[in-house]
């Protein structure tokens, strides 16, 4: 039925009604944000780089193949867009002409009400965990964890074999248990501890 | 040994994904029962896991939705967006029965006269010929014609070749001045 209800809203913005793309938007913003945040690690910059990719759907949806799942096209958007971006971060850092940007833990972040979840330690952790990965095997952890997508169907969104996949997930639970093992007790959710 | 422990950690991921039978699942408890830095490996590869599975998603900033909408608000119009499918349905028609019938239509006279009279090919040849023939001096004629007016007022040459160039060029800037086919359109609607 979502699905349906997608290629449906996909049709009326091809048709000429934009306020149909609205309805994809409020329903995949959360979708779309999660991702870019995940991979970002910094709010403002996950808002900018979750409203691109919502753009750049909108200017190619005659491009998207309606027999297939309109949050898998999206959301490859978006992980290829936030690639892009840490891409385009790491040029920066290398770049002597550049100052360096601030670090992620020190940019003007102000925390609103739907910030509440986020800010709490174990989210806090995961993003410290995460941003210690390689952006490739990130994007791996994030869509198989917060999205439960096979190997598979991560190797076709990234452009890339099953068996990379594999790899990549294999060596970034590798790295991420060793961080946590790094890291103090208290930082564990109590209801982990001893599981 | 290393072997041992790659195998070990390999089996540990799959065990993670679920997809280990339930005979290999057995063996690797056995093995992480008997050594403790196993046992020490799969308990952090269970928390992370754990972790990993526990966290909720982001929820998107108030007023997401809203910002994109405004954006794309302000977006020039993609190229879905400027094709208007029933004019261009009924353009084509047109320009396909206005092809098609006469060509059909001749075709078809032909074939009943060639069914009716042989000698009736020959005579649309000529026919066919005599009008090439005439389309050739009429064009001859434009050309003669332009080319004495060009001769006897070399002025027009100039005026031709400088007032088109400009022509074009004033047209184009207008045509963006007013938006190209969007501002055109919004201003009919308006």
């Amino acid at each position: 039925m979502s699905q349906e209800n997608d290629v449906l809203w996909v049709q009326q913005t091809l048709a000429g009604d934009p306020q149909a793309f609205g309805e994809l938007v409020q329903r995949y913003e959360r979708d779309v944000f999660n991702l870019t945040y995940r991979m970002l690690n910094n709010r403002g910059e996950a808002e900018d780089a979750a409203q691109e990719a919502f753009l750049r759907a909108y200017s190619n949806l005659d491009r998207y193949d309606q027999n297939r799942s309109f949050k898998t096209w999206l959301l490859s958007i978006a992980s290829n867009h936030c690639i892009d971006r840490i891409r385009r971060r790491r040029l920066t850092w290398l770049s002597l002409e550049e100052p360096l940007p601030p670090h992620p833990a020190l940019t003007s972040d102000i925390p609103g009400p739907e910030e509440a979840t986020l800010s709490n330690e174990k989210s806090m952790l995961v993003q410290e965990l995460l941003d210690e990965l390689p952006a490739d095997y990130r994007m791996a952890v994030v869509l198989r964890y917060w999205y439960d997508y096979s190997y598979a169907e991560i190797a076709d969104m990234l452009d890339t074999t099953e068996s990379a996949i594999k790899s990549r997930l294999f060596r970034a639970r590798q790295a991420l248990a060793k961080e946590l093992e790094a890291k103090p007790v208290s930082s564990l959710n109590p209801a982990m501890e001893g599981s | 040994m290393a072997r041992d422990e790659q195998r070990n950690q390999q089996q540990m991921n799959e065990a993670l994904d679920h997809s280990l039978s339930d005979e290999e699942m057995a063996t690797l408890h056995a093995r992480i029962a008997a050594s403790d830095e196993t046992a020490e490996q799969w308990d952090h590869l269970r928390q992370t896991d754990e972790l990993l599975r526990t966290t909720p998603m982001a929820e998107a900033p108030v007023g997401f939705t809203d910002r994109v909408m405004a954006m794309i608000a302000t977006m020039p119009l993609p190229g879905f967006a400027k094709k208007n499918p029933s004019v261009g349905i009924a353009l084509g028609l047109l320009v396909a029965g206005l092809f098609t019938i006469p060509v059909f239509s001749v075709a078809l006279l032909i074939i009943l006269s060639v069914i009716t009279n042989p000698g009736a090919i020959l005579t649309f040849a000529t026919a066919l010929f005599h009008a090439a023939g005439y389309i050739i001096s009429l064009i001859t004629d434009i050309i003669g014609q332009i080319e004495s007016r060009a001769t006897g007022t070399p002025v027009l040459i100039a005026l031709v070749t400088t007032m088109i160039p400009v022509t074009l060029l004033w047209g184009w800037v207008l045509w963006n001045l007013v938006g190209g086919a969007r501002g055109l359109s919004r201003r009919s609607k308006s």
